[in-house]
C-alpha cells in the first residue's frame, strides 16, 4: 500500500511542487497521476522512489516510512521507469542494462543473465538483447527500459509520462503491455486515453495540489474539472 | 567547436572500439583484471628502470609481439596512442640529440653519440609503456578494471567517478551534438559558432548536461545501485594459476632485465 | 603537461605515486565524511566537462605551440579541495588507461603536478581568500586568473623537476624551465579566463551550486600549514641545491664596478659587527661549518626554515599576549 499524508515538497529557491497531497493507494491498483505540465505529476513519483526530499507530511510504502535510512528497502519494492529513456540505459548492450539492477540486488551473473532473458522474452525484445541502446526506437527504448524494471520484479511500478515520444500504434501496444502487468502501478500522464485504457483510479493534480481522487471513469468524464485543471 | 566536439566524438568511438574488443577477447578475459594491472605495471617498471643507454630495452619487444600474434588489436588503435605520447617524447629525444655530446660505447665495440643512443632508448620505452596500457584495456572491460582497482584498495568514491566520467562524457557529447545542429540551424549563413557565443553554448551545455547527468543517476539509485556493492562486484579474488602465470611473468621481466645489462652502453 | 612513463625513472614515478596515493586517501575520507550525495552527478559530470575541455587545444600566440586546459582550478571553484582533487585524479586515470595520454607510471606525478597544486595549495590561499562569497564579479575573475596561473607554474615546474630528476633528458634546467613556464602562463592565463565565464554563468543560473555549507569546500588553516611547512622543507632542502652559483644581481653589479670583486670596508665599528656577525653565523654561506657537500647544504636550509618558523611562532604569541592584555 502507498499512504501520502500532508505531503509537501520544495525545490531550491522556494519553488513549491507539492502542497498538502494525502492520497491512499491500496495493493494491486491501477492509479493515473493526471495533470498538466509542471502540476507536480514527476515530482510526486520521485519522492515516492525517495529521490526527493520532503518538507513536511510523509510517505509510507507497504508500511516503511519513506526515509534516508529506509531507502533501500523502498527502492528495492518500487520499479520507476523515467520519462526518458535514454536515462535509464546507459550500458553497453541492452542484455547488460537489463542485468545492471540484478546484480545491484545481488544476484550472481549467470541467474542474472536468465532472468533478463525471460523479461526480454515476456516482451518480445530478446532480439535487442545485443544491441546498443543508442541504435533502438523510441518504442524499443520504452520497452527496453520496462524490461530493466520488470525484471527486478517490484512491488509497486511508477511510470512518468511511458507514452510521450511514441507514435499511436506504438502507445496502443504499451498500453496493452501495461494492462497486462500484475501488481500496483501509479502512471503520471497527461494523455487521458492512456488513463482510461489502463487504469481504474485517477489523481488530479493542479498547481502542485490534488484537486481529485477517485474512480477513474468518473473523474474523466468530468469535463469541467479536466478543463479547469488544463486536461482538455 | 565542430571539430572540437568531432576530435572528441571520434575518441568516444575509439573509447567504444575498445570496450566493444574487451568485451569479445576471450583469451585474456579469464585472467582476473588485478594480475593484468599488476602485469602491466611490472612490465613498465622494468622498462622505464633501464637507463638512457642501455639498448637492452628492445629485449622487452619480445612480449608485445607474442601478444600482438595472440590477441591481434587494430593497429590503428595502437598508432592513434602513439601519437599522443610522441610530441613530448620526441622533444625529449631530440634535445638530448642537441645537448648530450657524449661518445657511448656499444657492446661488440660499436661506438656512436650518446644523444642518438638515449634518443632511441626513450622512444623504445615509450613505445613499449603505451603498448602495455593499450594491452591492458583491450584485454580488461572498464568493469573488471573498476574491480581491479577497487581490489587494490583504491576509495570506492574514486573508482565510482572514473566509471561515472566515462558515462557522461557520452552524455556531454550527445547534449553537443543535439545543440551544435540546433544553432547551425539558426546560423546557416556561418561555418562554425561564433566566439562571442562560445561561453554561453559551453555553460549551457554544461547545465544540459548536469540535468541528465542527475536524472541518471536517479535511475541508477533506483535500480538500487550502492557505489561501494557496485564497485566490488566487480571485484575477483585470484585463482592459484592466476598467481602462478603472474609469478612467471614477473620472473620472465626480471630475467629480461637482468639480461639486458648485456647491452648496456658506456659513456665517455 | 601529461607526463609520458618514458621521461620518468621508477624511483621519481613510484614516489609521485605514493605520494598522491596519500592524497587521494586523504581527500576520499574528507568527501566521505562531510559530502553530500547528491553532489555525485556534478562530480561525474564535472569531470567529463574537463576532460572534454582537456582534449581541446588551444594555439598560444607567438609561441609556435598549443596547450590544453588542467581543468583542477575549474573543478575546486565549483565542488571544493577534496572532491575536485578526486575527480582530477579519475580525469587523469582515463586517460591514462584509454588514451596513453600519461603514463600508468607517471600517474602520480601527474596528478600531483595537476591537480595538488590547484586544489590545495592556489584554491585555498589564492582563489578563496580573493573571490570569498562569489558576490563580486571583480573578485571572481581576478580569483580564477590568478589562481589558475600560480597552479599550473607550479604544476609544469614540477614537470621539470621530476624530468631532470629521473634523468632521461639532457636539456639544461634553464632552458627547460624557460620553455615549459611561459608556455604554461598564457595556458593559465586562458583557463582563468574561461574558469571564471564558467562560474559567472553558473552563479546566475544554479546559484544553489556555490552554497559553502555543506559542500566540503575549505581546507583546514592546519592542513594549509602543514602543507607550507612541506613546502618550505622541500624548496629549502632539496630544491636549494639546483640554485645558479652565479653571483646575485647585486654582486654581478658591484663585480663589474669594482675590480677586485669586493667592497672596501674599514673602520672599528665595521670590524666590531663583522666579529658579531661571525660568531652568530653558524650557517655562513649557507652551509655547515666542517660539514662539507650536498649534506651541509640541506641541513643550513632546513635548519632556516625552522628557526625562522620557531621566530615568526615565538613573535606572533607574543603579539596575541598583548592585545589580550590591553
Amino acid at each position: 500500500m502507498v499512504k501520502i499524508e500532508n505531503l509537501s515538497v520544495e525545490y531550491g529557491g522556494g519553488n513549491c511542487a507539492l502542497k498538502d497531497v494525502s492520497l491512499e493507494i491500496k495493493d494491486g491498483e491501477s492509479v493515473a497521476l493526471l495533470g498538466a505540465n509542471g502540476a507536480g505529476k514527476s515530482t510526486l513519483l520521485k519522492t515516492l522512489a525517495g529521490l526527493n526530499k520532503i518538507s513536511s507530511g510523509f510517505v509510507e510504502i507497504s508500511g516503511v516510512r519513506v526515509e534516508r535510512k529506509n531507502l533501500r528497502k523502498i527502492r528495492s519494492d518500487i520499479g520507476f521507469v523515467f520519462q526518458n529513456s535514454d536515462d535509464q540505459l546507459f550500458s553497453l548492450t541492452v542484455e547488460e542494462d537489463v542485468v545492471f539492477g540484478l546484480r545491484n540486488m545481488g544476484i550472481d551473473f549467470q541467474k542474472s543473465k536468465e532472468i533478463a532473458g525471460e523479461t526480454m522474452e515476456r516482451l518480445n525484445i530478446s532480439h535487442l538483447a545485443n544491441r546498443s541502446p543508442s541504435r533502438l526506437s523510441e518504442g524499443e527504448k520504452k520497452r527496453a527500459a520496462i524490461a530493466c524494471i520488470l525484471a527486478m520484479k517490484p512491488k509497486i511500478l511508477l511510470f512518468d509520462e511511458p507514452t510521450s515520444q511514441l507514435d499511436a500504434r506504438s502507445t496502443r501496444l504499451l498500453c496493452e503491455l501495461l494492462k497486462s502487468l500484475n501488481g500496483t502501478k501509479i502512471i503520471a500522464t497527461h494523455d487521458l486515453n492512456v488513463a482510461r485504457s489502463v487504469c481504474g483510479k485517477a489523481a488530479v493534480l493542479d498547481n502542485s495540489r490534488l484537486v481529485k481522487f477517485g474512480d477513474a471513469s468518473e473523474i474523466l468524464s468530468d469535463e469541467k474539472l479536466l478543463f479547469d485543471c488544463s486536461l482538455l | 567547436m565542430k571539430d572540437s566536439a568531432a576530435g572528441i566524438a571520434s575518441s568516444m568511438a575509439s573509447m567504444r572500439e575498445l570496450e566493444i574488443f574487451s568485451a569479445s577477447d576471450a583469451r585474456f578475459s579469464s585472467l582476473g583484471a588485478p594480475v593484468k594491472i599488476l602485469a602491466s605495471f611490472v612490465f613498465i617498471l622494468c622498462v622505464v628502470s633501464f637507463g638512457v643507454y642501455d639498448l637492452g630495452v628492445m629485449l622487452f619487444f619480445v612480449f608485445p609481439a607474442a601478444l600482438w600474434f595472440v590477441v591481434k588489436p587494430p593497429a590503428r588503435i595502437f598508432f592513434n596512442r602513439l601519437l599522443i605520447v610522441l610530441p613530448f617524447v620526441v622533444f625529449t629525444g631530440i634535445s638530448n640529440l642537441i645537448f648530450d655530446n657524449s661518445v657511448v660505447e656499444l657492446p661488440f665495440g660499436f661506438q656512436t653519440r650518446g644523444g642518438a643512443v638515449s634518443f632511441f632508448t626513450i622512444l623504445c620505452k615509450a613505445v613499449l609503456c603505451v603498448g602495455a596500457a593499450l594491452f591492458l584495456v583491450l584485454t580488461t572491460p572498464i568493469n573488471a578494471i573498476a574491480g581491479g582497482l577497487r581490489r587494490f584498495k583504491l576509495p570506492c568514491v574514486l573508482v565510482l567517478q572514473t566509471v561515472l566520467t566515462l558515462r557522461y562524457l557520452e552524455v556531454m557529447l550527445d547534449e553537443a551534438r543535439r545543440m551544435h545542429c540546433a544553432y547551425s540551424l539558426r546560423a546557416p549563413n556561418l561555418s562554425g559558432i561564433r566566439i562571442s557565443d562560445w561561453h554561453k553554448i559551453v555553460a549551457r551545455l554544461f547545465l544540459r548536461s548536469l540535468d541528465r547527468a542527475e536524472n541518471i543517476y536517479s535511475a541508477m539509485l533506483c535500480r538500487g545501485f550502492c557505489a561501494r556493492k557496485t564497485m566490488d562486484f566487480y571485484k575477483t579474488k585470484e585463482s592459484f594459476a592466476e598467481i602462478a602465470a603472474l609469478l612467471c611473468f614477473v620472473f620472465a621481466c626480471v630475467f629480461l632485465r637482468a639480461a639486458g645489462w648485456i647491452f648496456k652502453g658506456a659513456a665517455w | 603537461m601529461h607526463m609520458a612513463d618514458a621521461l620518468v625513472s621508477p624511483a621519481v614515478g613510484g614516489a609521485m605515486l605514493a605520494t598522491s596515493a596519500v592524497l587521494i586517501g586523504i581527500s576520499a575520507r574528507k568527501v566521505r565524511e562531510n559530502f553530500d550525495n547528491s553532489k555525485i552527478p556534478l562530480m561525474g559530470v564535472m569531470g567529463a566537462f574537463v576532460f572534454a575541455m582537456q582534449m581541446i587545444n588551444f594555439t598560444i600566440p607567438a609561441t609556435g605551440s598549443s596547450g590544453h586546459i588542467g581543468g583542477g582550478m575549474m573543478l575546486a571553484a565549483l565542488l571544493g579541495a577534496y572532491p575536485a582533487f578526486l575527480v582530477i585524479s579519475a580525469v587523469l586515470i582515463i586517460q591514462a588507461l584509454f588514451f596513453a595520454d600519461g603514463g600508468l607510471l607517471a600517474l602520480g606525478a601527474n596528478i600531483f603536478n595537476m591537480g595538488f597544486w590547484t586544489c590545495f595549495i592556489a584554491y585555498p590561499l589564492v582563489f578563496l581568500p580573493i573571490a570569498k562569497d562569489f558576490s563580486s564579479r571583480t573578485r571572481i575573475v581576478l580569483a580564477s586568473v590568478l589562481s589558475s596561473i600560480i597552479g599550473l607554474q607550479f604544476g609544469s615546474f614540477c614537470v621539470v623537476l621530476e624530468t631532470l630528476c629521473s634523468g632521461v633528458t639532457e636539456l639544461p634546467f634553464g632552458v627547460f624551465a624557460g620553455l615549459m613556464q611561459p608556455i604554461h602562463f598564457a595556458i593559465g592565463a586562458v583557463e582563468g579566463a574561461l574558469t571564471a565565464m564558467l562560474i559567472l554563468f553558473l552563479r546566475e543560473a544554479r546559484p544553489e551550486l556555490f552554497k559553502a555549507e555543506n559542500s566540503g569546500r575549505s581546507v583546514s588553516f592546519k592542513a594549509v600549514c602543514g602543507y607550507l611547512a612541506l613546502a618550505s622543507f622541500v624548496i629549502a632542502g632539496a630544491i636549494s641545491l639546483l640554485a645558479s652559483e652565479y653571483p646575485d644581481g647585486l654582486e654581478w653589479s658591484i663585480g663589474k664596478i669594482i675590480k677586485d670583486g669586493e667592497l672596501g670596508t674599514g673602520g672599528k665599528f665595521y670590524e666590531a659587527l663583522s666579529l658579531i656577525q661571525a660568531k652568530l653565523s653558524v650557517f655562513a654561506d649557507y652551509a655547515v661549518q666542517g660539514l662539507g657537500g650536498t649534506a651541509s647544504s640541506v641541513i643550513a636550509g632546513i635548519a632556516g626554515v625552522l628557526i625562522v618558523a620557531l621566530f615568526i611562532v615565538l613573535y606572533a604569541n607574543f603579539l596575541k599576549k598583548r592585545h589580550c592584555e590591553r
